[in-house]
């Protein structure tokens, strides 16, 4: 077997559907959202109309809501299922090499990344999740509750206003947007950079929607892994064939698409926050 | 002798009553007869100005043809000056200022009105009608359509049928082209004076020299407008007329001769207001009138007045800011009824800021539909003409923001504050009060409660002594911000650099890849048949 032109494949298929439903829910959420953050903008009035007004830029803003809600209770079935299937228990599945919480093995590869930047060391061997992808991670879920539980609130405030005073609901506002800033501002620029944009993955890195990564570069990327494979005999269990060009086409239009409305986001943000801000 | 006397209506500015009384034709002049006849006269006392008081009535006697006749040829303008004692007694009014008499005749189908008389201070009017002249003797001559003035060659001819189809049908030439005396061949050459037509209009008159144009006719002004540029000469018609140039519909083309861009009152306009006829005809009014032909719709007259048109800056004018609410009261009296109790109403507030009146958020001549969204949206920077920091607040939050995205359905300033009945919260019978204000909310939030309605509508959090929680908040976020895309944006520059080097190492082994095209060949067509 001619392992050079293999595929590893690195998502599951449900994590890959997951992440497509999460994209665009997350984009439509930024771009109905921004539209009232900078509603002082000439963009924000021209997008406002083309989601056919504020009511129904905000039925879209809650749609979008919810499937982001669906996607994350999936992923929390899906760990569930995991755990039962692949692991047997949650400390193994936490503790194990594979978790996403942040261990030992994360901070030795800060440190090294850091050294290695600075020109002190070589590329640290980095494995299954690298710990900014474990930072992308919780990010999500921190995301998910800053921004999830300040939006229920403004989404039934008549309901809430039952249990906190009203003043809540202007605290609620500031910390929903300001946290929507965030996110729209780390996703389209930082996680852009670290999984698109940096010179070797430029200008794309479909790995998400193929799920596969060809053999010689995870070699190169995730050397620990691939160590780890190969030390179990796991590693052919785990090789894929390509997806054929019209799908691997597919995905590139719907990245760049993706990747175009995050950058026309990022430049809004930009031109409302240096030119317009108040 | 036995008097009656009818009070038709008694107001605070006046009254007017009838009073009828049995009088003695004898008293009239000097005791030669002893006619019994009926006074019946019309009395309205209107204060005119502090201390002085306009005092108007019509006598009209009752009696046999002999009395009509001789009444009619009596001088009775003497006659009044000389009966200031009876007339006051007719009355008793101590504080009515009275500087002159004015009697008049007139004919009416019940008797005869043998005198019209009025004190108006400062203000002498002469008035004086010789009878005896019949149209026909000043028509041997003015039905020739040739005549023509000896002075100046412009045309003397009269159109008869026009005055006999005129409000004017029943008077003669020499009631208004008085001073002619019939003893001449021709009466008329004893005349020095234009028709005066304060002669029997004296309260339009004393208008009249109070308005702008009556002062620029005062002062020889060429353009100063008189009764006849409007109204027009022999062929008046009243204004209920839709052929008259003072019907409803036709008054915008009436003014617009003049206020018209480019025409001669417009060119010495200095004024804010421009394109004034052009804005009037597309406003709600100027729709009103020419589009749905409403005649009861505001024209021109109805807010500047027809005869006593002045300046804003003016406190006699009608478009003063201090008169502005009753004048669009006029027709829209609910609304003014509502804005006199408001807060805006110089009434309620004793203040030295200069309160709005209807222009402020109506505009003058550019009223448009207030259902309208344009009039929705403008109508919240109108309030923040004066209202400066809170309409900026109310921009930072949920409504306001969504209004700046063009919509109008969310709540507006007027939505919770009221337009015209506008209070401040602290008081009870405010939509704001603690007592309304769920209940406002409510309109368009069914379930709010009393702590829903504690939303700050208005909140910033630029500012830490009025919203300390909101400040700390957004600082508290702001500083999340920084430090996040700080640490993450270092990380990702120091990246860069080695990003590059590892770029070029892919790449290396990408041509090493290439140089076996033989086997890339056969592996992809491998790959495409699985």
């Amino acid at each position: 077997m001619n392992l050079r032109r293999k595929y590893v494949l690195r998502f599951s298929r449900l994590n890959r559907i997951l992440h497509v439903c999460m994209i665009i829910s997350f984009i439509t959420l930024s771009l109905t959202g921004m539209t009232l953050k900078f509603s002082y903008t000439g963009w924000a009035r021209f997008l406002s109309r083309l989601f056919g007004g504020f009511e129904s830029a905000g039925y879209l803003h809650r749609f979008a809501a919810s499937i982001m809600i669906i996607v994350f209770l999936t992923h929390i079935v899906d760990l569930y299922r995991v755990k039962k299937k692949d692991f047997g228990s949650w400390i193994k599945l936490l503790a194990g090499k594979h978790s996403m919480l942040f261990n030992k093995k994360d901070w030795q590869d800060f440190n090294g990344s850091l050294k290695w930047f600075l020109g002190k060391g070589p590329r640290p061997e980095y494995g299954r999740w690298t710990y900014w992808e474990k930072f992308d991670y919780f990010a999500v879920f921190w995301g998910m509750f800053v921004i999830g539980s300040t939006g229920m609130t403004l989404w039934f405030p008549e309901f809430f206003t039952n249990f906190f005073p009203g003043w809540f609901l202007n605290v609620a506002t500031i910390i929903h947007s300001d946290e929507a800033l965030l996110a729209t501002g780390f996703i389209f620029t930082v996680h852009f950079f670290n999984t698109h944009l940096r010179p070797e993955k430029f200008p794309m890195d479909i790995v998400i929607f193929s799920g596969r990564t060809p053999l010689e570069e995870f070699k190169l990327d995730r050397p620990e892994e691939y160590k780890e494979l190969i030390e179990k005999g796991d590693l052919e269990k785990h090789l894929v064939e390509p997806y054929p060009p019209i799908v691997i086409r597919g995905m590139k239009i719907f990245g760049w698409t993706a990747l175009t409305i995050g950058f026309s986001i990022i430049i809004w943000i930009i031109y409302a926050m240096i030119f317009t801000y108040r | 002798m036995g008097s009656t006397v009818d009070v038709l209506s008694e107001q605070p500015w006046g009254k007017t009553y009838y009073e009828r009384r049995k009088g003695w034709c004898y008293s009239f002049f000097d005791g030669n007869s002893k006619t019994p006849v009926d006074i019946y006269a019309q009395f309205k006392l209107i204060p005119d100005s502090p201390g002085s008081y306009w005092f108007r009535g019509d006598i009209v006697v009752f009696g046999d043809g002999y009395h009509n006749n001789f009444l009619r040829r009596h001088d009775w303008r003497k006659w009044f000056m000389k009966k200031e004692d009876y007339l006051n007694s007719l009355h008793n009014d101590k504080n009515v200022v009275r500087n002159e008499t004015i009697p008049l005749y007139a004919r009416t189908e019940y008797g005869m009105i043998v005198a019209r008389y009025k004190w108006i201070k400062d203000k002498v009017w002469k008035v004086f009608y010789d009878y005896g002249m019949a149209d026909k003797d000043c028509l041997s001559c003015h039905d020739n359509p040739e005549i023509k003035s000896s002075v100046d060659g412009r045309s003397l001819f009269v159109n008869y049928t026009d005055l006999k189809g005129s409000r004017h049908d029943n008077i003669a030439c020499s009631q208004c082209h008085s001073e002619v005396n019939v003893s001449k061949h021709r009466p008329c050459e004893t005349i020095t004076q234009k028709v005066d037509c304060t002669s029997c209009h004296a309260e339009v008159g004393v208008e009249y020299a109070k308005s702008t144009h009556g002062t620029l006719f005062a002062n020889n002004d060429n353009n100063a407008p008189t009764c006849k540029e409007c109204h027009g000469t022999h062929g008046i018609l009243g204004k209920l007329n839709p052929q008259s140039p003072t019907f409803a519909t036709n008054i915008p083309t009436l003014c617009a001769r003049c206020h018209r861009e480019g025409e001669k009152a417009a060119v010495r306009y200095t004024g804010t207001e421009k394109d004034i006829i052009k804005h009037y005809t597309e406003s709600i009014h100027g729709k009103g009138l020419l589009k749905s032909g409403l005649t009861v719709t505001a024209t021109c007259t109805d807010c500047h007045t027809a005869h006593m048109e002045l300046p804003h800056t003016n406190p006699e004018s009608s478009i003063n800011p201090k008169n502005v609410a009753e004048t669009c009261g006029k027709c829209h009296h609910g609304i003014e009824e509502q804005f006199v109790k408001s807060i805006h109403s110089p009434l309620i507030s004793d203040t030295d800021k200069q309160l709005p009146g209807c222009a402020d958020c109506h505009s003058a001549h550019t009223i448009k539909r207030t259902d309208a969204e344009g009039f929705k949206l403008e109508i919240m920077d109108q309030c923040g003409r004066c209202h400066e920091k809170i309409a900026a607040t109310y921009f930072d939050t949920y409504h306001g923001k969504v209004s700046q995205l063009g919509y109008t359905k969310t709540a507006k300033c007027y939505d919770c504050h009221g337009a015209h009945d506008i209070l401040p919260p602290t008081d009870p019978r405010s939509r704001l009060s603690r007592d309304n204000v769920v209940n406002t909310c409510k309109t368009c939030h069914p379930s709010a409660n009393r702590q829903f309605a504690g939303y700050l509508t208005h909140a910033t959090h630029h500012d830490p002594d009025k919203y300390p929680f909101l400040f700390w908040t957004f600082w508290g976020m702001t500083g999340l911000l920084i430090g996040t895309f700080f640490i993450a944006g270092l990380h990702t520059l120091l990246w860069l650099p080695r990003s590059l080097q590892w770029r070029r190492k892919l790449k290396s082994m990408h041509i090493e890849e290439e140089t076996f095209p033989d086997e890339n060949q056969t592996e992809e067509s491998e790959g495409e048949n699985t």
